[in-house]
């Protein structure tokens, strides 16, 4: 035995070795290796990135010289609540976000509900709506382009053919239409995301419920209402985290069919910030919107996080 | 004998240790994996010349392409590396290069639009100095006017581009038997309010609209808008408007608000909805009588089935301007810190030379920015339009550019401008758009 040791006493001696054997053992440990290199690089990358794109935010940085960390402010903040531009994105954003999320909420659930009923050709169905979703925003949003043309277009031609000339509008010519446009082309993409959903919530419901429901002689309606829905909280807070976080990446979409200056009509904060950076080269500016669009997702993302904190299961 | 859980884990902390050994290697990659395949090598590192580009496609491809093989030929030693980012009218192009150039780690060169769109570039220190080396030696402030050599220079560094192109943007085109049909002749319209009666006259007289338009993007109501205020009034008006004198200008800015708002009436019913290239097709499918676009839309015409110069279509200055050649320029440019300096310098001394301008000419559409180019040329051939294009260049009292095409202000005003105009183009409230543009200049 070393002399080193022979000053420590005997159970302290034991001590430290259990300790350093309870932590080899211990399993965060044995997981270090695996989550510190992904851990740093998420730190890094994604926490540093947004850190620092917050700082920039509260400098005047613009053009391509050395931002000037010197006197940080919130002027990019309070330009933003004069800004008629920012005020119409953000009113946009908010608008295609509640709209686009409710409308696929409403239609998923009714798909969902509709393709639960052993129907058949229900897997074919099952495909045939998710199909939209693997189709790129680019895609999409060319083809809508066309479909809505208000001369040629398979919209306008259809509601003319049916007798609803009324409603054959200059779709994405007309500002005041343009929202409503990009909100259906986002809501035919993703409605099948959100069946698929619904769907796998519905399948977790045992049969015997339904069978008891109507055995309590309840109708369909009130089946549906008062034991299956209730029962779809989670599905319902899953997609809805997942649709936020897509409309709030319509940018795509958006840029295809109107370029980096939608207007009034189209614009949305992604493409404004996407504007002020690289067009423009207001970089603090287009960070601020950048911070806007983050608190915003986490606002988005907030109750969902509180309900799995409640369930356990954070 | 270790445990799987044990072998995993020390190959998970080998692995971390690779990972951070690599990491002070990272700045080195050219900061997009875009490069082309054009000279079969994607490394652009070291002395070979990285070519960033948006030309592409058709008419742009080739233009490059013709470009590219005569600076091989007279520099054969010279490796180059094509990075071609295309999409968007060279918002691609523009990302990726702002990128790069934050990075500091320029490419040797790249084709897009020089004058004030570079200033951020310029105080940024990014650009460099080619008075000497290529100006100077090649001896191009003779041939190449003042107005495109201005485009290239910065009082605090020297000239930092060569151009390369030059597009006229204050066309008219019509087709040829719509307006016979309808008894109207183009060159007898003297202003851009005349034009809106030449168009009720067609619209009366024939089964096609008045002027094929796109409004659906806003750089192409501005351009138009341009246009009609340089045709309206004149140069000096004109020249109000690009340094930011709204207020001085207020009656002619609201008055060819106006004229654009009564063109609205003749457009094609889905202005809203259509893009330039498919308004651009409908007036060759002979459905509009008119069409307003630069130089680029002959492109469409040249490639279009049975659709020829003269017999099908016909340009004329825009009315009111015939005096100005108002264009959009391209150059190429030299970054500071330049990666493959030497290169560079020969491409841009090459790309200043007749033959460079006309091999890329001759099949882009547009024209050379020498006074002296030999458009008569037996190999690189130019069309009829583009050699009537060339005399008026020659001929012409001024030459201007556009906010429209990014040649005259800065980044920040643009954008502002075109976010006027984006709204603009669905509301047409000129009113609003009037105090927009006195607001744009205010940065």
């Amino acid at each position: 035995m070393g002399g080193s040791q022979s000053y420590l006493p005997t159970t302290e001696d034991g001590g430290v070795s259990e300790t350093l054997s309870s932590l080899r053992k211990n399993e965060f440990v044995k997981s270090i290796p695996f989550l510190a290199v992904p851990g740093l690089l998420v730190a890094v990358f994604v926490y540093g990135s947004i850190i620092w794109n917050f700082v920039l935010s509260l400098t005047d940085f613009r053009g391509f010289g050395d931002p000037d960390y010197t006197s940080l402010d919130l002027g990019m903040y309070t330009r933003m609540l004069t800004d008629g531009t920012f005020l119409a994105a953000a009113r946009n954003t908010v608008a295609l976000t509640v709209a686009f999320t409710l409308l696929c909420l409403v239609l998923g659930l009714s798909l969902a509900i509709l393709v639960d009923r052993d129907i058949k050709f229900e897997g074919a169905l099952r495909t045939i709506y998710l199909l939209p979703m693997s189709i790129s925003f680019v895609v999409t949003a060319i083809f809508w382009g066309w479909m809505f043309n208000p001369s040629t277009g398979v919209i306008n031609t259809f509601l003319r053919g049916i007798g609803l000339e009324f409603l054959a509008l200059d779709w994405i010519g007309n500002p005041s239409t343009q929202l409503i446009a990009i909100t259906i082309a986002l809501v035919w993409q993703f409605t099948g995301l959100a069946m698929i959903i619904y769907l796998a919530g519905l399948r977790k419901i045992p049969r015997d419920q339904y069978e008891a429901a109507k055995m309590d002689g309840a109708s369909d309606i009130i089946m549906y209402l008062k034991v299956v829905i209730p029962q779809l909280k989670t599905s319902t807070f899953s997609a809805i985290v997942i649709l936020l976080m897509f409309s709030l990446k319509a940018f795509d979409f958006v840029f295809v069919l109107f370029g980096t200056s939608p207007g009034p009509g189209a614009d949305i904060l992604p493409v404004m910030m996407y504007r002020e950076a690289f067009s423009a080269n207001n970089w603090a500016y287009g960070s601020a919107v950048a911070v806007v669009l983050l608190v915003g997702a986490l606002i988005c993302i907030a109750p969902y996080l509180y309900y799995q904190h409640n369930r356990n299961l954070l | 004998m270790p445990t799987r859980r044990e072998y995993v884990s020390g190959v998970g902390a080998i692995t971390a240790v690779a990972i951070a050994g690599c990491s002070d290697d990272g700045g080195n990659g050219n900061g997009n994996g875009d490069t082309d395949a054009d000279t079969g090598n994607g490394d652009a590192s070291g002395e070979d010349l990285e070519i960033m580009i948006a030309w592409t496609g058709e008419d742009g491809g080739q233009g490059f392409e013709n470009l590219h093989e005569g600076f091989q030929e007279e520099y054969p030693d010279v490796e180059t590396v094509v990075n071609d980012n295309p999409g968007g009218a060279g918002t691609g192009l523009q990302t990726a290069l702002d990128t790069r150039m934050f990075d500091n780690d320029p490419p040797g060169t790249w084709g897009f639009f020089p004058g004030p769109d570079l200033t951020d570039y310029a105080e940024g220190g990014l650009l460099g100095d080619v008075s000497e080396e290529v100006w100077e030696e090649e001896g191009l402030e003779e041939p190449i006017p003042e107005y495109l050599s201005d485009l290239c220079y910065f009082d605090e560094i020297g000239y930092v581009a060569v151009p390369i192109e030059f597009n006229r943007l204050n066309n008219l085109f019509y087709n040829v038997e719509i307006v016979e049909e309808a008894g109207v002749d183009p060159e007898a319209i003297e202003t851009p309010s005349d034009l809106t009666d030449a168009m009720a006259q067609v619209e009366s007289e024939t089964d096609a609209v008045g002027i094929a338009q796109s409004t659906q993007e806003p750089w192409t109501v501005l351009q138009l808008w341009e246009t009609v205020l340089l045709g309206e009034y004149d140069f000096e008006t004109y020249t109000s408007y690009i340094d930011g004198e709204i207020e001085s200008i207020e009656d002619e800015v609201r008055d060819t608000l106006e004229i654009v708002v009564d063109y609205t009436d003749y457009n094609n019913p889905d202005a809203g909805s259509v893009d330039f290239t498919e308004a651009t097709s409908q007036f060759i499918g002979e459905e509009a009588a008119f069409l307003h676009d630069g130089q680029w839309a002959v492109g469409n015409f040249t490639r279009a089935d049975d659709y020829e110069y003269d017999e099908d279509w016909h340009a004329v200055a825009y009315p009111g301007s015939e005096d100005v050649f108002m264009g959009q320029c391209s150059a190429f440019m030299y970054p500071a810190d330049n990666p493959a300096p030497e290169a560079a310098i020969n491409w841009l001394r090459y790309t200043g030379t007749n033959d460079a301008q006309i091999r890329f000419n001759s099949a882009k559409g547009g024209i050379p920015c020498r006074d002296d180019a030999p458009i008569d040329d037996d190999e690189w051939e130019f069309s009829e339009h583009q050699q009537v294009m060339y005399d008026d260049f020659l001929e012409a009292d001024n030459l201007t550019g556009t906010i429209s095409h990014n040649n005259v202000t800065l980044p920040q005003i643009s954008t502002n401008v075109y976010d006027v105009f984006s709204a603009f183009s669905g509301t047409w409230d000129v009113d609003d758009t009037y105090e927009g543009l006195v607001d744009a200049f205010d940065i």
